[in-house]
């Protein structure tokens, strides 16, 4: 298997929900809150489970989605699920 | 600007076991004129349930007065009978009840053809006996719920519909229904919810619906049109005592908008509830007049 980058993964994801929620990537920071900055309400995590599909073909699950609070716990989630940790 | 559903079912388990007792002690049919007390009861004590319910039926089909009051009390008991009539076919009662099905073999294609898809209803007839029905239909069937919605009435949903084929999805704080309606649709699922109620908070569409501006929720059709599966709108109502009559349209995925679904399903309930105007069991001020 491959293995991706994690500055890869951080760039491929900060690309598509800057596209997906139409926010300019330099809000996006590792420290910063996603649900906030990305103003997600309960219909746009049907978005973000459809992009996160389509550009990494993984399933997210509520309970794992339910930790991240930050854009870094999302990179690492997302990046631990393709490393298959 | 509607006002937004409680987020509440009307009846208690108590009201439910009484009306399963009722039907094995008495028969269908002694209940249902038994119904018919209840429903006056009812008419002549639940002024809230009474005034939204007039308001439909005065305001806005401009009935008169004396048809929006035998109306109402009809609608009383029409409602008690897709009570009772959901007990009679989840107990398996013997009964004399009987069904048309238009457009089945749109949810037959739908299953067959295995990407998934939403069946959109309403609080309009008797969706409960619909979905119980959709045994014929081979297909894994998904039915959304409000989380609020009493336990004990989820309790005994659970206990009495097969479990292989009907699954209860809640409507959550954590979202966790997002995730779930996702893997189900993806595993060729079919999603059944209701397009006329939401909670407070929730994201609404409005439009214009029986001659006034009303809120829907937005979720349904956003999900739909997000998840890009096919979605279609189902009804099952009552024909008389003893027959119902399932509709559904033929199933599309939307390409412009959620909005557009939107008003298609808008329009094709409008277009039920004139033909059914007893059926409407919303007994909220739905349009906040």
């Amino acid at each position: 298997m491959l293995e991706v980058k994690y500055t890869d993964v951080v760039e491929k994801i900060n690309v598509f929900l800057s596209e997906e929620f139409e926010v300019d990537k330099s809000q996006i920071t590792a420290d910063g809150n996603m649900k906030e900055i990305l103003d997600l309400d309960s219909l746009d995590y049907v978005d973000l489970v459809v992009v996160i599909e389509n550009n990494f073909g993984i399933k997210l699950n509520s309970e794992d989605f339910s930790r991240i609070q930050t854009f870094e716990d999302f990179y690492n989630y997302i990046n631990n699920r393709i490393s298959g940790k | 600007m509607s006002e937004s559903w409680k987020g509440r079912s009307k009846g208690r388990l108590s009201g439910y076991q009484f009306f399963a007792f009722l039907i094995k002690k008495i028969g269908v049919r002694s209940a249902y004129y038994f119904l018919k007390v209840v429903a006056l009861y009812y008419f002549l004590f639940s002024p809230k349930a009474f005034r939204t319910i007039h308001y439909y039926f005065r305001e806005r089909l401009q009935f008169s007065k004396l048809k929006s009051l035998s109306s109402i009390y009809q609608n009383y008991v029409w409602f008690g009978q897709t009570l009772l009539d959901k007990f009679i076919i989840i107990a398996g009662i013997q009964n004399k009840i009987t069904f048309d099905f238009d457009g089945e073999h749109h949810l037959h294609q739908m299953a067959k053809d295995g990407n998934g898809g939403f069946m959109i209803s309403a609080h309009l007839g008797n969706w409960e006996i619909a979905g119980f029905l959709l045994k014929r239909v081979e297909s894994r069937f998904n039915i959304l719920m409000y989380e609020n919605e009493r336990e004990e009435i989820k309790e005994y949903l659970n206990k009495n519909y097969q479990q292989d084929q009907v699954n209860f999805i809640f409507i959550k704080q954590d979202l966790s229904h997002i995730f779930e309606i996702n893997n189900a649709v993806k595993n060729g699922e079919i999603i059944c919810v209701h397009g006329d109620r939401f909670i407070p908070g929730s994201k609404t569409f409005k439009a214009d619906f029986l001659g006034k501006e009303a809120r829907f929720p937005a979720g349904p059709f956003e999900m739909a049109y997000k998840l890009k599966v096919p979605c279609c709108f189902v009804f099952a109502v009552k024909e008389n005592d003893d027959h119902y009559h399932f509709f559904s349209n033929t199933p599309s995925i939307e390409t412009q908008s959620a909005e557009h679904t939107f008003n298609r399903y808008v329009d094709t309930l409008e277009n039920m509830v004139r033909r059914y105007p007893k059926q409407w069991f919303n007994y909220y001020d739905f349009w906040g007049h």
